[in-house]
């Protein structure tokens, strides 16, 4: 797959997120009344860390997230019941099923919802759990004007290689594809209750006219990623 | 400063009386009348264009000739000295609602012909929206509209409305520009024209021979559905009636009707054909309630749809899903297994009811009838991607 697809898979994907239905929009993360939503939820499941392909995480900085997101939770008072069952059934049903990777060795959303469905319905039955906690890392649409862009509470410098481009030499806006970690948390029904996200880092640079995949580990500034994870919890 | 006074009161009343000038149809040979309606039904027309290039339209030919015969047994032979026939379009939207373009054509969402309980309520609905057709209130409502949007634009402006009011030169761009129609649509009409519409619309209800005492219902089924954000629009909307202001005065006059010498109360149509008549609306709600999580909604839609199409074992298997959402972890499973159980019996090799019936069984514990239907399953669909997982149950029973 050469960059230009690439950047066309990214934009696709960015117009998709932006075309489903979302309640990020809003300017409060609950769905519900906030003293509700502190009455029905007091222990949830945590999932594991999802995250698109296209995005680029190393294993460690997986964990750390991970690390990160249960510590919140705990800081903010709500009971984290079976993580590492949650995780355990997760990773068995993939298993069962052959992986969540189509015969082209794409992510098959289908086999994703299939698997997330009954590790749901298993830790339903094993749990007395109030919900779900669904953590994930998630490609958005940002705007950026001249060379900052700001989406999901941070403002972050677009990377450029060159300047001489119809840019006309970093005078340029529109919308490039930024990374954010996203915090939604369901009820035992599987109800969405919360969602808030917060931007980390851009996901895309810009070179010469187009905008392209970033290809550094980028993802990699625990000082930053710390802070996504504590902003998106935050609100709770 | 008198002169002011009159430049005023002229601005104001003119439009008014332009408006309280137009016709029912009843008393007019032609429409549209005049330039400045033929360009409210073009605004119209592209409203409705909107809809078709959306893919919103529902395409059954069979739900459109029923709605007609209804729409027809409430006209009679009214519009035939207008040469217009009114037309029905079905939109997958599962809003209660129903409004007319001003050229007769009813659009009718799903959510509209899932929600009511037999023909008579949905004849309530639609002799409404006729009346709007036929007492022009788009017409009208544009005139007074054209006044209301004048206001506070300054005296030299209203003037120049004013005037172009009166003479019928409307503002096309403004109206488009205004979302004028999409207003009339979401927010309904004024107070003043929404009671003409119910009084009137309850005459043909009662003309066609409908139980009247029907729109009561509809109104009522209308209310309870404004939980789900029906109608709430319209409550924005200062000068539009409430759904209780309404009711109060539909119940009224249906009173005031019963006492009369000579009542004799209408027919009030099978809910069982109605149903059947608009199953693919009921079903097509069903499932956009469940994939929006209004469980107890689609319960109620597919149990009308399991009563139109008895033989479908798909529309069993969804109310059994409905019903396992709502509440996945019990006590009571005894709604979800008759229906996954009655999905069977209308198909028996239909093989998601058997993988759902095992997994109630297993949660249940259940053991024995869990292994049975998830080999059932296996047996059925043995290539599949849930096959995989029914083999992990089926090994850990």
């Amino acid at each position: 797959m050469n960059r230009t697809t690439l950047t066309a898979l990214i934009f696709c994907s960015v117009i998709c997120l932006l075309a489903a239905p979302t309640y990020a929009a809003s300017d409060s993360p609950y769905l519900i009344e906030k003293k509700d939503f502190k009455k029905k939820i007091s222990s949830v499941a945590l999932s594991p860390l999802d995250v698109p392909d296209m995005i680029p995480l190393s294993a460690d900085m997986r964990t750390f997230l991970e690390t990160e997101a249960v510590k919140a939770l705990a800081k903010k008072k709500i009971n984290n019941q079976g993580m590492p069952e949650y995780a355990a059934i997760y990773t068995n049903f993939t298993n069962q099923i052959g992986g969540l990777r189509n015969a082209e060795g794409e992510l098959d959303a289908k086999r994703k919802a299939l698997v997330r469905d009954h590790a749901k319905r298993e830790m339903r039955l094993q749990h007395a759990i109030d919900g779900f906690a669904e953590i994930a890392l998630v490609a958005v649409s940002a705007q950026f004007s001249e060379d900052r862009a700001e989406w999901d509470g941070v403002k972050r410098k677009v990377i450029s290689n060159d300047r001489n481009s119809l840019f006309g030499g970093g005078k340029y806006q529109g919308s490039i594809a930024g990374v954010s970690f996203q915090l939604a948390v369901y009820d035992r029904n599987d109800k969405l209750l919360f969602l808030q996200r917060s931007g980390i880092d851009l996901l895309q640079t810009r070179q010469g006219d187009r905008l392209v995949l970033r290809d550094d580990d980028f993802l990699n500034d625990t000082k930053q990623l710390k802070k996504s994870v504590q902003s998106a919890f935050k609100p709770l | 400063m008198k002169t002011l006074y009159l430049a005023i009161f002229l601005t104001l009343c003119l439009p008014c009386a332009e408006a309280a000038r137009i016709k029912h149809v009843d008393e007019i040979t032609a429409l549209p009348e005049n330039e400045a309606e033929r360009d409210l039904w073009d605004v119209a027309v592209g409203h409705q264009d909107n809809i078709r290039e959306e893919d919103r339209l529902v395409d059954d030919a069979d739900l459109e000739a029923y709605l007609d015969r209804v729409g027809q047994r409430l006209l009679g032979n009214r519009l035939d000295h207008l040469g217009i026939r009114v037309k029905f379009i079905v939109v997958q939207n599962n809003l209660l609602s129903a409004w007319v373009y001003p050229y007769g054509t009813i659009a009718v969402n799903t959510g509209l012909l899932a929600g009511m309980e037999n023909e008579a309520q949905l004849a309530a609905i639609i002799g409404h929206e006729l009346s709007h057709f036929m007492q022009r209130h788009s017409y009208r409502e544009l005139i007074a509209d054209k006044r209301q949007s004048v206001i506070g634009k300054g005296l030299g402006i209203l003037a120049t409305a004013a005037v172009a009011s009166q003479t019928g030169v409307i503002d096309t761009d403004l109206m488009k520009a205004g979302g004028l129609w999409t207003d009339l649509v979401t927010s309904g009409y004024s107070r003043k024209n929404e009671h003409i519409a119910d009084a009137e619309g309850l005459e043909l209800l009662v003309g066609a021979g409908y139980d009247q005492a029907q729109a009561i219902r509809a109104f009522e089924i209308l209310k309870q559905n404004s939980a789900y954000g029906v109608l709430s629009p319209s409550l924005l909307w200062s000068s539009h009636p409430t759904l209780d202001d309404r009711l109060k005065n539909l119940t009224k006059a249906v009173k005031k009707a019963e006492r009369k010498k000579g009542y004799q109360a209408g027919d009030i149509p099978s809910s069982e054909d109605y149903y059947r008549a608009v199953a693919t609306a009921i079903r097509r709600t069903g499932a956009q309630d469940l994939r929006e999580q209004y469980f107890e909604r689609a319960q109620t839609a597919f149990q009308k749809y399991t009563i139109a199409k008895p033989d479908d074992a798909q529309g069993h298997f969804l109310l059994a899903e409905a019903y396992r959402l709502d509440n996945p972890d019990g006590p009571d499973f005894k709604a979800r297994e008759s229906s996954y159980q009655a999905a069977i019996n209308q198909k028996t090799d239909y093989a998601p009811a058997y993988l759902e019936l095992g997994m109630v069984a297993r949660q249940q514990g259940q053991v024995a009838a869990a292994k049975q239907a998830f080999t059932r399953y296996l047996e059925l669909s043995p290539d599949t991607t849930q096959a995989d997982l029914v083999r992990w149950y089926l090994a850990n029973l």
